[in-house]
């Protein structure tokens, strides 16, 4: 298991390396005697997946202060994420796989965290009926509309790599959290840095009977809630 | 929402009263857009409304001084429900001499400090808009509020409970894009929403995959939308009559750019011929600009200004204020052609007034959840500080 992992670490490597040596393609929009950076971030994208529901998206009335009523969806069945929501009910489980963290201002992957995604991605090949959500999240030295963008795109960065140890793509979604859910609270390079991060939700079926042991570390799973796991 | 779709009603009513019962003269000395604060005394008001109408003049340019340090006088009474007031300047030459009723006592102050710009310097005054903006409610909330441009009235717009960013004017005001953190089908993911301020009815205008942000409208058609559902934060403009629910693939969404870096806050040009937005290019934080039709992307130079982000086109299409971030954040300015950027004062998220000369922005007090809001006059440097609220504010928008 351990020499599969650094295999598949050592693909991932290689793979995120050859994106980041990439010259700039032709698809890009060009600043006329420029040339775009290229960050290591193209590529396959997450693609748009199935729609996972459909059904009256038009929202209850604002701004009377009336509270807005909610939506009125009904998902279909699916195989993966959809704009509109999930097929089926799940499970929400944070916090099953350790956090992904990211220099200032950058969303490159740290070889150090390669292992990391490498278990998650053979979680999510041992439990194909489960989505993963990667969410991308921002220390403040930014303005928001930025970090937005910023968080996409290390959320972006996370699925790619996903995606390129054989994660389907349509499991996968992307949620920029930008600035607003730090971990931790203050204006210092610690906490900075621990903000600084992207971070894993996993969609279990309802009817899953738990979580598989394999890719994930048990002690570390916490459904929420009304988990079925065992610890 | 009942008191803001009347404020429009009243204003107007207000304009036709001042015409109706006023006397107006011309020659008054006219300073125009000198960039020098223009002294003004303020006389024979109690109150609420002396401080409205010296904030009002403030924001738009104007010094309060004493009467005999005064270029103008403007003294009045304010009554029960009415407000009068005599304008002259110091060589003895008269203004006007109105008398406005009809309204909310500050309602009636702002009228009285719009019509005095107007005589002093020939611009319509700003003091009647209206703001849109973000404020965290709770814990992990925040919803959009609009209030008077300087901060008072303030009145929820949204109950999502969760994040919103963003807020966005539509060209005529009758309502805003926004985006929300919403959960529809188990699944919280970012939306753009299209909100009626006329009807109070929403819809979900961007719900793909992946990063949903932006909303801008111009008056000339597309709504700009930053999207992430091809792989990259990239711009995308859709048709104004765009229905989502009827377009799932995206196929009547136009691809404007296709990046590998963040794309971040687009604003249009007021003909509608080119939407700016911010981006890098080999990672230097640059400010750019493309066709409506499309095409590549221009820079707009903005020399003397590090990492610029935040665009904001000016109304009279000559400007665009922006953020700069060189430790902290300031707010400047560049020429829309591009040129010498001039940075004004710390703060960011900047949004241009109506009469292109005042940014309302937001400047951070001890961290980001504690923002307020501030107003910048450009010609004269002049910073305002809005109210404080209990929630940090965000991202105004202004009418």
């Amino acid at each position: 298991m351990q020499g599969a992992t650094y295999l598949k670490t050592l693909a991932l490597v290689c793979a995120v390396a050859a994106i980041g040596c990439k010259s700039a393609t032709t698809d890009v929009t060009h600043i006329p005697g420029k040339t775009l950076a290229n960050n290591g971030n193209g590529g396959n994208g997450n693609g748009n997946g199935n729609p996972g529901g459909n059904g009256n998206t038009g929202l209850g009335p604002g701004g009377t202060g009336g509270g807005n009523g909610g939506p009125n969806v009904t998902p279909n069945p699916g195989t993966g994420f959809g704009p509109l929501g999930l097929p089926g009910e799940h499970e929400i489980v944070r916090d099953a796989f350790q956090k992904i963290h990211f220099a200032y201002d950058s969303a490159e992957l740290r070889p150090a965290d390669l292992p990391h995604i490498t278990k998650v991605a053979e979680y999510l090949i041992q439990n194909p009926n489960h989505l993963l959500e990667v969410e991308g999240h921002c220390d403040e030295r930014g303005t928001e509309d930025y970090n937005l963008s910023l968080g996409e795109r290390r959320a972006q960065t996370i699925a790619q790599a996903l995606a390129e140890l054989g994660v389907t793509v349509n499991r996968l979604a992307t949620k920029s959290m930008g600035e607003k859910m730090p971990m931790v609270q203050g204006g210092n390079k610690e906490s900075f840095a621990a903000n600084r991060r992207g971070e894993f939700v996993l969609y279990v079926p309802m009817e899953s009977q738990g979580l598989p042991s394999g890719g994930a570390d048990p002690q570390r799973v916490n459904l929420i809630p009304g988990g079925t796991a065992t610890p | 929402m009942n008191r803001i779709k009347s404020i429009p009603v009243l204003l107007s009513m207000l304009v036709c009263f001042v015409l109706a019962n006023s006397t107006w003269a011309a020659g008054l000395q006219v300073q125009g857009n000198v960039g020098k604060l223009i002294p003004v005394a303020i006389k024979g008001y109690q109150g609420e409304i002396a401080k409205v109408l010296a904030f009002d003049l403030e924001v738009m340019g104007c010094k309060i001084v004493a009467e005999t340090d005064a270029s103008y006088v403007l003294e009045g009474k304010n009554g029960a429900n009415n407000l009068t007031g005599i304008l002259s300047d110091n060589a003895g030459n008269f203004g006007f001499n109105l008398n406005i009723n009809g309204a909310a006592p500050r309602v009636l102050a702002h009228a009285l400090s719009n019509a005095t710009i107007k005589a002093i310097t020939g611009q319509n005054g700003i003091a009647h808009t209206q703001i849109l903006f973000t404020m965290k409610t709770g814990k992990n909330q925040w919803e959009v509020f609009q209030s008077d441009y300087d901060g008072h009235n303030p009145v929820a717009l949204t109950h999502d409970k969760t994040i919103v960013e963003n807020p966005m004017w539509m060209p005529d005001h009758s309502g805003l894009f926004y985006t929300s953190w919403m959960t529809i089908g188990g699944l919280q993911n970012t939306t753009v929403v299209r909100h009626s301020l006329k009807t109070g009815k929403r819809k979900v205008f961007s719900r793909f995959k992946g990063l949903n942000t932006g909303g801008a409208m111009t008056a000339h058609g597309p709504v700009a939308v930053v999207l992430s559902k091809g792989g990259a934060t990239d711009l995308y403009l859709a048709p104004k009559d765009w229905d989502f629910l009827k377009d799932i693939p995206g196929k009547k969404l136009f691809r404007a750019t296709r990046t590998r870096e963040e794309v971040s806050s687009p604003t249009w040009s007021p003909d509608g011929r080119w939407i700016a937005f911010a981006t890098l290019v080999k990672g230097r934080y640059v400010l750019v600009k493309i066709a409506t039709s499309g095409g590549p992307m221009i820079e707009i130079p903005t020399k003397g200004a590090f990492r610029p982000t935040q665009p904001c086109w000016s109304p009279d299409g000559k400007w665009i204020s922006f953020t700069q971030q060189r430790g902290g954040f300031q707010i400047g300015v560049v020429p829309a052609t591009g040129g010498n950027a001039k940075i004004y004062c710390e703060g960011e998220d900047p949004a241009w007034a109506a009469n292109s000369r005042n940014i309302v922005f937001t400047r951070r007090a001890g961290g980001v959840n504690k923002k307020r809001m501030a107003i910048l006059d450009v010609p004269t440097e002049q910073v305002k500080m809005l109210p404080a609220f209990t929630g940090g504010v965000g991202q105004p928008a202004w009418q």
